[in-house]
C-alpha cells in the first residue's frame, strides 16, 4: 500500500466515523424530541387523571387508595417536576420543571452570556493571582520551615472547610435540639397530668369501695344504692384516667420519635449546609465528575477552578459591573460639562448658542455610549429573563375535580421558604491588582453586593394551607420564594397587573434622560442629561444590591436625583424608582416577570414526585381525602 | 492523478456528505418536532364513569351504607353496601347534591322502573341520546338509569 493511499483512507475513515457519530447523536435527539409527549405523557392528561382519581375516591362509599405513577424520561427524571394542588378548587397544576429549576433557568437565561474578552481578562487575573498566592505561600512556608507549596495550600483549604462545617453543624443542632426539647416538655406535662388523674381516680374508687362495703352493714337500702352509684362513677373515672395515661405515653413516644426525626433533620441540614448553595440541586453528578477529573489534573485544577469562579462572578454581576462603570464615567462627564456650561454662558450671542449646541452634541455622544454600554445590556438582561419566564409559563397544564372534598389531609407538608442573596467570594486577598479594595470602606461589600444573585432556600417551619390538614411535623418540599406571590408586592398602590418592567426600569427613565439632556442643553444645563444617566445607573444598582433599603436611603436617592438629573429626569427617575420594588430579592423576580408565577398561599407543592397516592380514608369518625407524595 | 489530488477529493467528498446529511437531518427534525399531533382522549368518558359510580355506588347519593359488626370477643365493624340497589326516596332528596359539579345543561339523567317501564325522576336539561344505561334495583324491582351528555 502506498503512503498516499493510506492517507486518503484515513481521511475517509475519520469522515465516516464522524458521520456515524453525528447521525447517532442526531437520531437520539430527534427520537427524544419527537416522542417527548409519549415519554413524559401529556401534562393535561396527567392532571385530568389525578382529578379523576380524587373523584372516584370521593364517590366510593368505602375507603380506597389509588396510586398514580409519574412517567419518567430516558434519564429517569420524573415527567413533571412541579405538581401543585389547590384544596379550595380541587385543582391540580403540573409543569415539566421543578420550581428551583424554573428559577435557575430564568437566572441563567438572563445572565448566561460571557464574552471572549471577559474570559480572557478573568483568565489573566486568575493566573496573576494564582502566581502571587503561590509566591506568598512559598514565603510563608519558608518562614514556617515547611517545604512544598501544595501541602500548605491544602492545609489552608482544609482549615476553612472545617470551619464552615462546624458552623453549619452548630446551627442545625441548635434548631433540632430546640424542637425536641419543646416536644419532650409537652409530653412530660401531659404525663404528669395523667398520673395525677389516675391517683385521684384511684382514691375515689377506694372511697367508693369502702362505702359499698359499709352500706349493707348499716342496713339502709338508700345508702347501698348511693354507694353503688359512687362505685360505678369511680370505675368510669379510673378508666378515663387510664386512657389519659395511655394517651400521654403515646405523646411521649411521639416526642421521642420527633427527637429522632429532629436528629435526622439536623443531619440533613448539616449535609445541605455543606453543599454549595446555588449549584447544590443541579448537576451535582456533573460537578462530581468534573471534580474527579480535576483531581487527576492537579496542576490545572486550581487555575480552572479560579477561572470558573471568576467567570461566574462575571456572569452574574454583568449588570452590576456595567452600571458601576457607567456611574464613574457619568460623574466625570458631569463635572466637565458643568464647567463647559459656565464658559458657554459667559460667551456673547451667537457664540453661546454654538457652544450650547456643541454641549448638546457632546451629550448625545455620551448618551449614545451609555445606551450601548449600559442601557442595552440591562434591557437585554430583562428581555432574556422574560423570554425564559414566558417559555416556562407555556409548560403549565391544569384541571379541576368535579367533586369538592370536604377535608383534605396531606402526609408530607411543605416547608417555608425565604429569599437570600448568594454573595460570590471575590477572594481579593493577596492580589496586588485588587488589594486596594480592602482599604476603601464598604468597597468590598459593595462590589460583592453588585455581583450577588438572589435565590430561594427552605426554612424548617411547616407551611400551612387553608383547607389542608396535616399532623406531621417534618416538612419536605418548599416553594421557590422568588416565584411566589409574596415577592410580587404592591407597586405604587397598584395590585395585580403592572406595567412591563422593560418600560418602568428601562425605556421611560432612560428616555427621560434624553429629554433632560436636550432640554437642559437648550437652557444651559446640559450637565443634567449626564447626571440623569448616572443617576439611572445608581438607581438600578441600588435596586439590585440592597437587600433591604431603608426609608432614609430612598429619600436621599430621590433628593440626589433631583439635583443631578434636573427637574424632568429627576422626577421621571424618582417616579420609576418608587414604582419598582426596591430590594435585591424582589427586583429580579419583578424584572423577569416571574414573581407570582406560583400562588404559594393556595397551592400545596410536590417536587419531582415519582409516585402520588390519592385516597379516601376513615379517620376519627369521618371520611377524609388524603394526598400523599409516596416517592 | 496529480500527487495529493486523491486526498483533496476525499476531503471534499466527506465535507459535502456531512453537510448534506446535516441539512437532511435538521429538515426531518424540524418537520417532525413541529407536527401537531391530534390526540382525542375522549375525556368526557371519564366524567361519565364518575357519574355512573355516584349513581350506583356512593353513600352520598342513593345507596344505603351498613356496618357489619363482629360477633367475636374482639369488637370491630366493617362498612358494607349493596352496589346498584338504590333507595327511591333518596333519589328525589339527594339528586342535586349527588350530581354536584356536573353542569345541568350538559346532562340528562332519567330514572325508570321496569315492568312496566315508567320514568319517575329526571335531572338535567340536555337534549341528547343516551350514552350510558345502568341497570339498577329498587329493592326487589329492576330499574334503569339513562345517562346522556352533550359535551
Amino acid at each position: 500500500m502506498s503512503k498516499k493511499g493510506i492517507s486518503g483512507d484515513m481521511v475517509l475513515q475519520i469522515g465516516l466515523l464522524g458521520i456515524a457519530a453525528f447521525t447517532t447523536l442526531m437520531s437520539v435527539n430527534l427520537f427524544y424530541d419527537s416522542v417527548e409527549v409519549a415519554v413524559y405523557g401529556d401534562p393535561y392528561l396527567a392532571t385530568r387523571t389525578m382529578t379523576s382519581y380524587i373523584d372516584f375516591a370521593e364517590a366510593s362509599p368505602v375507603p380506597m387508595k389509588i396510586f398514580h405513577e409519574i412517567p419518567q424520561d430516558l434519564a429517569g427524571n420524573p415527567g413533571y417536576g412541579t405538581v401543585l394542588y389547590n384544596p379550595k378548587t380541587c385543582e391540580f397544576k403540573v409543569n415539566k420543571y421543578s420550581q428551583d429549576y424554573m428559577s435557575k433557568i430564568i437566572l441563567d437565561n438572563a445572565a448566561g452570556e460571557i464574552t471572549l474578552e471577559e474570559l480572557l481578562t478573568v483568565a489573566a487575573i486568575s493566573k496573576f493571582n494564582n502566581k502571587f498566592k503561590q509566591s506568598a505561600y512559598s514565603q510563608a512556608a519558608k518562614a514556617a520551615g515547611i517545604t512544598g507549596n501544595r501541602a500548605l495550600e491544602e492545609a489552608f483549604e482544609a482549615k476553612s472547610a472545617r470551619e464552615a462545617e462546624t458552623q453549619a453543624t452548630k446551627e442545625a443542632r441548635k434548631r433540632a435540639k430546640k424542637r425536641a426539647l419543646k416536644a419532650t416538655q409537652k409530653a412530660e406535662v401531659a404525663a404528669a397530668r395523667a398520673e395525677s388523674r389516675v391517683a385521684t381516680a384511684k382514691a375515689a374508687r377506694e372511697a367508693a369501695d369502702k362505702a359499698a362495703r359499709e352500706a349493707p352493714s348499716e342496713g339502709t337500702e338508700k345508702a347501698a344504692k348511693q354507694a353503688a352509684k359512687r362505685q360505678s362513677r369511680a370505675e368510669a373515672a379510673e378508666k378515663a384516667a387510664q386512657k389519659a395515661t395511655q394517651k400521654a405515653t403515646q405523646k411521649a413516644e411521639q416526642a421521642a420519635a420527633l427527637k429522632a426525626k429532629s436528629r435526622l433533620m439536623s443531619e440533613a441540614a448539616e449535609r445541605a449546609a455543606k453543599r454549595p448553595n446555588l449549584l447544590s440541586r443541579f448537576g451535582s453528578g456533573i460537578k462530581r465528575s468534573v471534580i474527579r477529573s480535576a483531581k487527576q489534573w492537579q496542576t490545572t485544577y486550581k487555575i480552572l477552578g479560579k477561572i470558573t469562579q471568576k467567570a461566574r462572578s462575571r456572569i452574574v454581576g454583568e449588570g452590576g459591573e456595567r452600571v458601576t462603570k457607567s456611574i464613574i464615567r457619568g460623574a466625570a462627564n458631569q463635572q466637565a460639562m458643568e464647567k463647559v456650561n459656565l464658559g458657554c454662558k459667559a460667551l456673547p450671542f451667537p457664540g453661546n448658542a454654538i457652544c450650547f449646541g456643541s454641549t448638546a452634541g457632546w451629550f448625545l455622544l455620551i448618551y449614545g455610549m451609555e445606551t450601548w454600554m449600559t442601557y442595552l445590556p440591562i434591557m437585554h438582561f430583562i428581555e432574556r429573563s422574560q423570554d425564559a419566564t414566558e417559555a416556562i409559563n407555556k409548560e403549565w397544564a391544569s384541571a379541576s375535580c368535579i367533586s369538592k372534598p370536604e377535608k383534605v389531609v396531606i402526609t408530607k407538608p411543605n416547608c417555608g421558604s425565604e429569599a437570600v442573596l448568594d454573595y460570590p467570594d471575590l477572594d481579593v486577598s493577596g492580589s496586588i491588582l485588587t488589594e486596594w479594595i480592602d482599604y476603601i470602606p464598604f468597597a468590598k461589600t459593595l462590589v460583592e453586593a453588585a455581583f450577588a444573585m438572589p435565590f430561594s432556600k427552605l426554612t424548617p417551619e411547616v407551611k400551612t394551607y387553608e383547607g389542608i390538614e396535616s399532623d406531621e411535623e417534618v416538612c419536605v418540599d418548599y416553594h421557590n420564594y422568588l416565584l411566589s406571590s409574596e415577592v410580587q408586592g404592591k407597586f405604587a398602590g397598584l395590585d395585580g397587573e403592572y406595567i412591563n418592567p422593560k418600560n418602568v426600569v428601562g425605556r421611560i427613565p432612560f428616555g427621560a434622560c434624553l429629554l433632560t439632556g436636550l432640554s437642559g442643553a437648550w437652557f444651559g444645563f446640559s450637565q443634567w442629561g449626564v447626571g440623569c444617566t448616572s443617576m439611572y445607573g445608581i438607581f438600578y444598582l441600588s435596586n439590585w444590591i440592597d437587600p433591604e433599603m431603608g426609608h432614609k436611603t430612598k429619600l436621599s436617592l430621590i433628593a440626589i436625583s433631583s439635583v443631578f438629573g434636573g427637574p424632568i429626569g429627576g422626577a421621571a427617575l424618582s417616579a420609576a424608582f418608587v414604582y419598582n420594588p426596591q430590594d435585591s430579592t424582589t427586583f429580579f423576580p419583578y424584572i423577569s416577570q416571574s414573581a407570582g408565577m406560583i400562588d404559594t398561599d393556595n397551592y400545596y407543592y410536590m417536587e419531582n414526585p415519582y409516585l402520588i397516592s390519592m385516597s379516601k380514608e376513615y379517620r376519627d369518625g369521618e371520611y377524609v381525602t388524603e394526598i400523599s407524595k409516596e416517592l | 492523478m496529480k500527487k495529493g489530488m486523491m486526498q483533496l477529493q476525499t476531503i471534499i467528498y466527506v465535507i459535502f456528505a456531512v453537510l448534506i446529511l446535516m441539512a437532511g437531518m435538521f429538515s426531518v427534525q424540524s418537520y417532525l418536532t413541529n407536527l401537531a399531533i391530534d390526540m382525542e382522549y375522549e375525556l368526557d368518558n371519564i366524567d361519565q364513569g364518575i357519574l355512573g359510580k355516584r349513581i350506583i355506588g356512593s353513600n352520598k347519593c342513593f345507596i344505603e351504607l351498613h356496618e357489619i359488626e363482629s360477633v367475636s370477643d374482639e369488637k370491630y365493624s366493617i362498612p358494607d353496601y349493596d352496589q346498584g340497589n338504590l333507595i327511591k326516596s333518596k333519589i328525589s332528596s339527594n339528586i342535586d347534591s349527588c350530581l354536584e359539579g356536573f353542569p345541568k345543561e350538559d346532562y340528562q339523567i332519567k330514572f325508570y322502573t321496569l315492568n312496566p317501564k315508567s320514568e319517575f325522576q329526571s335531572w338535567g336539561s340536555a337534549e341528547c341520546e343516551p350514552d350510558m344505561e345502568l341497570l339498577v334495583r329498587f329493592n326487589d324491582d329492576l330499574g334503569v338509569v339513562e345517562v346522556c351528555s352533550d359535551e
